[in-house]
């Protein structure tokens, strides 16, 4: 397959609304279509739009914009930031969103000779195999934290409880004969109740009578049972990341059924899709 | 104290401008704020309007704290008067967003507070929020030679006496970097020596200097581990405290709102 690359420039363009699609279908909620507008039009520094195409078809994009950046006090330069690459799945593998990525580095700095340093927000294995190559990027130490709230636990709840994966998780997974209630406490959400009684499970945002064992989970915590590092998981235990409090019986229940709970946890803290809330 | 709570009326602007500066006087890595750039960031953004920005005032209705949400569930950005009750305020704010926020049927809410802000990550774990890592900032330089001119002229104080022409060579220069550069930091000796050979040359890849600049590498070991080499080698420590002088004094924090 052959692409062709170029910086979308007139606003009458009709791979504009293509670009718009394609960024609808890939974010889509807060992120979509109408957020790409803000971004990209009115009173946004030279936004760049940048596509490739296919056949006369958009099959990729890759967007920036420059701001001026402090670095420290006092000292300001512009900044280029890169962002939203994209490239079709099928199309994917023959090296566009390199491409994309490094025409629309060369035309921003063209265009705008003013830049003195390039950022971007992303992960690791990104940065590692496209913008360190590309522009010699590191990671900067940062002084943020991220901090957050579920406030939806109610729906979650709820959506997990109607989704068969419970009865399921119950059957599969190691719950039979482990009977218990169980307090978890996550950081950033309200406390949540699981029942396993008789290898039926039932989860619960209010408080029952009373409960065998409780059990709190820092982010760390959560981080290391998601790894699944028995390494990991120790540390997070001794540091306090996961903190577990019961009857050494309860505890071994709770152990047995460790597989089911990691489940339950991962569908309990997997962010809903806009379509679903 | 009686501290009041409203929307922000246009005539604010100035004034979240002046109190964004001084909540984070101390800080980097973010976009500069300035009125026109309130206005696009926040303003015209789909998910806020006027009525998405809260702000505190004081008994003599003096603006001492504001947050900026978004329908999405992104507290995109708030800052508080270092001399006010940061506490307190941070609760209102906190309470003032998660009331606009529940009418708008959001899943999870969203906010970034500097690592060190105790006020702020007391009243958020008060009111039930868990801290974790953001997405990870990266950064390089364009106009390497700019930046270190830049940095060098401001941290002059830092910079050994004496010190003769600086000469930088990059081991990796991307199609709109030099190969070699010397920053014109002249002293009273290094006027005099601008057009003879350099006096000390530091070799480095970009990634090294970029990351000795912003403080992911620390001088000492990139040059003990090769990845910056200093000559003559008797300037080895002078080179030491040039590369010292390079690096950012500023933490990094970017708000919500920073992630473009």
């Amino acid at each position: 397959m052959s692409y062709s690359y170029r910086a979308i420039d007139d606003e009458s363009d009709p791979a504009r609304q293509t670009v718009r699609d394609l960024i609808g279908s890939a974010f889509g909620g807060a992120l979509g279509p109408s957020y790409w507008d803000w971004k990209f039009h009115g009173d946004a520094r030279h936004p760049l739009v940048f596509v490739a195409e296919s056949g006369g078809e958009v099959v990729g994009c890759r967007h920036s914009l420059v701001f001026d950046l402090r670095l420290e006090a006092g000292l300001e330069v512009p900044v280029l930031i890169g962002g939203d690459l994209l490239v079709r799945p099928e199309h994917r593998g023959h090296h566009v969103a390199r491409r994309l990525a490094a025409g629309a580095l060369d035309l921003s700095i063209q265009r705008n000779p003013e830049v003195a340093a390039y950022a971007a927000f992303t992960w690791p294995g990104l940065a590692d195999h496209l913008t360190r190559p590309l522009v010699g990027t590191v990671p900067v130490p940062s002084s943020t934290r991220r901090w957050s709230k579920i406030v939806g636990w109610d729906n979650r709840i709820a959506n997990l409880s109607s989704s068969g994966l419970l009865d399921d998780a119950g059957q599969n997974r190691g719950v039979a004969g482990g009977d218990h209630t169980m307090r978890m406490e996550i950081e950033g959400a309200p406390p949540l109740w699981v029942e396993i009684r008789g290898g039926r499970v039932a989860l619960s945002g209010a408080q029952p009578a009373s409960h065998e064992v409780r059990v709190r989970l820092r982010r760390d915590g959560i981080e290391a049972l998601r790894s699944r590092s028995p390494v990991r998981i120790l540390r997070a235990v001794s540091n306090g990341g996961i903190r577990v409090r019961g009857r050494p019986r309860h505890l071994r229940e709770v152990l047995g059924a460790r597989r089911f709970y990691t489940r339950v946890l991962q569908e309990l803290l997997k962010k809903p899709s806009p379509s679903s809330r | 104290m009686t501290l009041s709570v409203r929307l922000m009326m246009t005539s604010d602007l100035p004034k979240l401008i002046d109190l964004f500066e001084r909540a984070y006087a101390g800080y980097a890595g973010f976009a500069e704020r300035s009125v026109a750039d309130f206005h696009w960031r926040y303003l015209d953004r789909p998910d806020i309007g006027k009525e998405g920005v809260i702000v505190v005032e004081d008994v003599e209705h003096r603006l001492i704290g504001y947050v900026v949400v978004g329908t999405s569930g992104t507290i995109w950005e708030f800052a508080i008067d270092p001399d006010a009750e940061r506490q307190k305020v941070a609760s209102i704010l906190i309470a003032e967003a998660e009331r606009f926020l529940m009418g708008s049927g959001v899943d999870e809410i969203v906010l970034h507070a500097p690592v060190d802000d105790l006020d702020m990550a007391g009243a958020l774990q008060m009111a039930g929020y868990g801290g974790g890592l953001p997405i990870q900032q990266y950064l390089s330089f364009i106009d390497i030679p700019r930046v270190v001119e830049h940095i060098l002229v401001k941290h002059r104080d830092v910079l050994p006496g004496g010190l003769g022409t600086m000469e930088f060579v990059i081991r990796n220069p991307r199609a709109w970097h030099p190969e070699r550069f010397s920053p014109p930091i002249s002293d009273e000796t290094s006027a005099s020596t601008q057009r003879r050979l350099p006096s000390i040359v530091i070799k480095a890849s970009v990634e090294a200097l970029v990351g000795v600049i912003v403080g992911s590498e620390s001088p000492s070991r990139a040059v003990a581990s090769g990845r910056v080499r200093i000559t003559p080698l008797s300037k080895t420590a002078t080179g030491l405290k040039i590369l010292r002088a390079l690096r950012l004094r500023d933490p990094f924090f970017f708000t919500a709102a920073d992630v473009i």
